[in-house]
C-alpha cells in the first residue's frame, strides 16, 4: 500500500468531473486515501476495482455531522475523508444498481445553493475589502514607497481573485438553473 | 385562513418527502427509513442518505417531525400532530387524483 500522490485542479462546479477521475482511477488500482489539501489526492494501490464516488458539500456543526455521517454509513457508504466542507464517499459498485446520495432534483439543487452561499460570501467580503483599500489608496499623499508597494500588491491579489470568484459564483448559478429546469 | 395558507406553504409534497413523513407515523432512525420507504413506496422511490439527511434536517425545523430518542449517534424521528395533519391532507389531494385518473388506468 504505498502513497501514491495525484494533483490535479477541480472547480467547486466541477463536482462530478471529480467523482468520475476518482471513479476511473479505481478502476485503474489507486483508491482514494485521503484529501489534506485542496489538489493534493493520496492515493493507495490495490487491485482495480470499480466503486461509485460521489461528493458532498456539507455545512453542519459537530453535532449535525455524527448524525450526518451515520446515516451514510448505514447506507453502505464509506466515508474517504473530507477537505473544506467537501465530503468524499465511496461505495462497492453493485451490477443493475445506481447508488446516488441524491436521489431528488431538490436535494441536489441545495447542494449547489451551498456552494453559491459560501462562494457569493467571499466574493462579497473579497470585493468590499478591494474597494476598501482602492479608496484609501486614492488618498494617499506622502507614502513611502514600501507602503504604496504594499497596497500594488494587494491591489493586484484583489484584481486576481475578484474575477475568479465571479466566474465561479456565475458557472454554480448556471448550474442551479440548469438543475431548477423542468419542462413541464 | 391560517390552515390554507400553511398548507399552501408545505403542498404539494415531493415523493421523497411524502414517504419520509408517511414512514415516521411510528419512531425510526435514517436507514430505517429508507428501508422503509423502500417498502411503502413498492420499489419506486428510493432514497438517497443526502436527500435523506437534508430532509430529516428541513422537517424537523418546520416542526413536521421531532427526534424522540437516540441509539448509538442515531437519531431516532417520529411525527408531530402537525406533520400528521400535513400527510393527511396530501394524502386526501392525492385520493382525489387517484379517483378523476382511473379512467386511465
Amino acid at each position: 500500500m504505498t502513497d501514491i500522490q495525484r494533483y490535479k485542479w477541480f472547480w467547486p462546479w466541477q463536482d462530478q468531473k471529480e467523482e468520475a477521475w476518482l471513479e476511473s482511477m479505481s478502476e485503474a488500482g489507486l483508491h482514494l486515501e485521503s484529501v489534506h489539501l485542496p489538489c493534493v489526492y493520496h492515493f493507495n494501490q490495490g487491485k482495480p476495482q470499480r466503486y461509485t464516488d460521489r461528493l458532498d458539500y456539507l455545512l453542519v456543526n459537530r453535532d449535525q455531522k455524527s448524525e450526518y455521517l451515520q446515516i451514510f454509513q448505514d447506507a453502505g457508504w464509506e466515508h474517504l475523508g473530507e477537505m473544506s466542507n467537501w465530503q468524499y464517499w465511496r461505495k462497492q459498485f453493485v451490477e443493475g444498481e445506481t447508488a446516488e446520495i441524491f436521489t431528488d432534483r431538490e436535494s441536489k439543487l441545495k447542494k449547489y445553493q451551498r456552494m453559491l452561499g459560501v462562494m457569493g460570501f467571499f466574493l462579497f467580503f473579497l470585493a468590499f475589502l478591494g474597494f476598501n483599500m482602492l479608496t484609501n489608496w486614492s488618498h494617499f499623499e506622502d507614502v513611502p514607497a514600501w507602503i504604496s508597494a504594499i497596497y500594488a500588491g494587494g491591489m493586484i491579489c484583489y484584481a486576481v481573485l475578484i474575477p475568479i470568484y465571479i466566474a465561479v459564483v456565475v458557472q454554480l448559478l448556471r448550474r442551479i438553473s440548469q438543475l431548477k429546469k423542468k419542462s413541464i | 385562513m391560517k390552515e390554507q395558507a400553511e398548507i399552501d406553504r408545505y403542498l404539494p409534497l415531493t415523493e421523497s418527502t411524502y414517504y419520509i413523513l408517511l414512514s415516521l407515523v411510528e419512531p425510526l432512525h435514517g436507514y430505517g427509513i429508507m428501508q422503509k420507504v423502500d417498502v411503502l413506496s413498492e420499489g419506486t422511490v428510493a432514497i438517497g442518505p443526502g436527500t435523506l439527511y437534508g430532509a430529516l434536517q428541513v422537517l424537523e425545523k418546520e416542526n413536521l417531525i421531532v427526534k424522540v430518542g437516540e441509539e448509538e449517534r442515531r437519531k431516532i424521528y417520529e411525527l408531530t400532530a402537525k406533520g400528521r395533519h400535513i400527510l393527511q391532507k396530501q394524502v386526501e389531494r392525492l385520493a382525489i387524483m387517484v379517483r378523476s385518473g382511473s379512467a386511465i388506468r
